[in-house]
């Protein structure tokens, strides 16, 4: 119980920060409604993975995790841009890059095309094969999720870096007399 | 009972089919097979022994016995000899017997001029055979192919087959062009309530239909092994059934694999699956030899041809007065009618070599070349048009957009996604 204080009180810390930091421009639509849907996963996530006892999860529930996050992200990356409210895939990928309207568009759809094809895999592979062939697919799509880190690491989170070892370096030079 | 060894210098007896017992001594010429060691005798350079080693069981002995009793007394007729050609062995076949103690020990046969006579395996590769003093052309080979082709039928009128029949054990005579056949003690036997087994085959000159199973038609499958010698003797070494894999068929890697499923590139109607070997020659065959190769490797077996068969046909191109082997103008012996094979064969090897000399002088350039070209392109002095275009292509990667967000509104964003894949990470694993 401790542990899972510990961890819900830096997960909080965390949510707090960004929170007090938060750019003040204005989100798209599509942004928050993806925003919305991973406070929905990550409450599940902290209460069934963190305070709960273990196994308390229905054990046929564990199978349809992964097609319940991948058709979600898909229903949300497909229904955003009918509805005028933005490409999601934006946030995944990551603002920083500039593609055109048009190039972010097929992003996007090859994002929900992936989700919603990783999605009834899933399903497939439970269904129609053992729980090991299942095991196996399951691990195998970490390294899509792997992929989308590696992405972000080269290109946002190294530039982040210097520019905060750039910013403290500045600070401590403008204190020194 | 105690197995006889034959060491040399030992003394034994000689029981010849008439009777007659003598005595001799066994001198060792260091030459040693799968099943025996053979020896001159001291006081007659005309013949060998072969002694049996000691390790071969009693029950495999008492069949050697029995079979070479029966060979002995059952000399084959043999394709004439010109009166003019002495000390021709075309069979290494037994003649004696012989005795240690009373004992079997093995067998006495002619001796084969190791001196005037080359193995037909040097053929195959004829910088081999010329090193070795035989200027190989087709009208040699032709010979040499109907002399072999004639020993094959006169031993199957007698029902006896050879079985294992590859170019390792056949000699030919550097002169007469005759053929030798060794290790006649393998031969399968059949004839007038003799049977004798051969169980030694090789894969390579197996006939498909004996590939998982004995081989129960022996006449059959030294028809198989014959064409495949003679093909093999035409066409500079290269197997019926080497060929490179056409598409994406499933080639099996080893020989036996292919005479198996019957992948014979070399057909007159060209197989679908296998393509020749770039070096073959075998365009340049006559229709007849061509036709007689099909119904080798891509007919049945009752489409074989006989030894007889392949005998009577290369008996024509053997003789002289024939004319079916005349010089092409660039004085090599081909096949009337048809191009030239060694011409051919010098073709197709020119232009392996210049190919060859080709690709090592660009391997050389290339370090120069591309420095050259990097010059060129900094330079923008490209004459190609092309490589000028190239030259001048900007590839545009994916850009950044310069950081215009405050350093504290990043952080909060990257926090946010940080917890989103753990989230998703949660709900993956």
């Amino acid at each position: 119980m401790k542990e899972a204080l510990e961890f819900s009180a830096f997960t909080g810390a965390a949510l707090a920060l960004a929170w007090f930091w938060r750019p003040r421009s204005v989100v798209e639509p599509g942004t928050r409604l993806l925003l919305l849907a991973y406070a929905l996963l990550g409450a599940w996530a902290l209460v069934f993975g963190v305070f709960a006892a273990p196994g308390s999860e229905p054990a046929a529930f564990s199978h349809w995790k992964p097609t319940i996050v991948y058709w979600t992200l898909a229903a949300i990356m497909a229904l955003a841009p009918l509805l005028g409210w933005g490409y999601p895939a934006k946030a995944i990928v990551g603002a920083y890059f500039v593609f055109s309207n048009r190039e972010w568009r097929w992003i996007n759809r090859g994002f929900a095309a992936a989700c919603a094809l990783l999605g009834a895999l899933n399903l497939f592979i439970i269904f129609a094969h053992t729980e090991d062939d299942w095991e196996g697919f399951k691990w195998s799509c970490m390294v899509n999720v792997l992929a989308v880190l590696l992405l972000r690491l080269t290109f946002v989170w190294v530039d982040t870096a210097v520019r905060v070892v750039v910013a403290i370096r500045g600070r401590i030079k403008a204190r020194l007399p | 009972m105690a197995t006889p060894t034959a060491s040399a210098g030992a003394k034994v007896r000689l029981l010849w089919p008439d009777g007659r017992v003598d005595t001799a001594g066994l001198r060792s010429i260091g030459k040693s097979g799968g099943s025996g060691e053979v020896f001159t005798l001291a006081d007659d350079p005309r013949y060998v022994a072969k002694i049996y080693h000691a390790s071969v069981a009693p029950a495999q002995r008492k069949r050697y016995e029995g079979k070479i009793g029966w060979m002995m007394h059952n000399t084959p007729r043999l394709p004439q000899i010109p009166a003019a050609y002495h000390g021709i062995v075309q069979l290494a076949w037994p003649l004696a017997v012989v005795l240690q103690g009373s004992h079997f020990a093995g067998f006495v046969m002619e001796k084969i001029d190791f001196d005037r006579t080359m193995e037909l395996d040097y053929l195959l590769t004829r910088r081999q055979a010329a090193r070795e003093g035989f200027e190989a052309d087709f009208g040699k080979l032709v010979t040499i192919c109907h002399n072999l082709a004639s020993l094959i039928d006169s031993l199957h009128g007698m029902r006896i087959s050879v079985v294992d029949l590859k170019p390792i054990n056949l000699k030919f005579y550097k002169s007469e062009l005759y053929v030798s056949i060794l290790d006649c003690d393998g031969f399968h036997i059949r004839a007038d309530g003799f049977v004798s087994e051969a169980p030694q085959v090789t894969p390579e000159y197996l006939a498909p239909e004996f590939h998982d199973r004995p081989v129960s038609a022996p006449e059959a499958q030294d028809r198989f092994a014959l064409a495949t010698i003679i093909f093999r003797l035409l066409n500079y070494g290269i197997h019926p059934y080497a060929g490179v894999a056409a598409a994406r068929f499933p080639y099996p890697a080893e020989l036996a694999g292919r005479i198996r499923l019957g992948l014979y590139p070399y057909g007159r109607i060209p197989a679908s699956t296998v393509r020749a070997a770039p070096a073959s020659v075998h365009a340049c065959f006559p229709p007849g030899i061509r036709e007689f190769f099909d119904r080798s490797f891509a007919g049945g077996t009752a489409s074989r041809p006989s030894a007889g068969e392949w005998a009577a046909l290369l008996g024509t191109y053997a003789s002289r007065s024939a004319g079916a082997l005349a010089p092409c103008p660039a004085g090599h012996l081909q096949f009337a009618g048809v191009d030239c094979a060694t011409c051919l064969r010098e073709a197709i090897l020119r232009g392996h070599v210049q190919r060859r000399r080709r690709l090592v002088t660009r391997i050389q350039a290339t370090p120069a070349r591309a420095v050259s070209y990097v010059r060129k392109s900094l330079k923008g002095t490209h004459t190609s048009p092309f490589q000028a275009a190239l030259a001048q292509v900007q590839l545009q990667p994916v850009q950044l957009a310069p950081p215009t967000l405050p350093l504290r509104n990043v952080l909060a964003i990257e926090i946010v996604w940080a917890l989103g894949l753990l989230v998703t990470y949660w709900w993956l694993k």
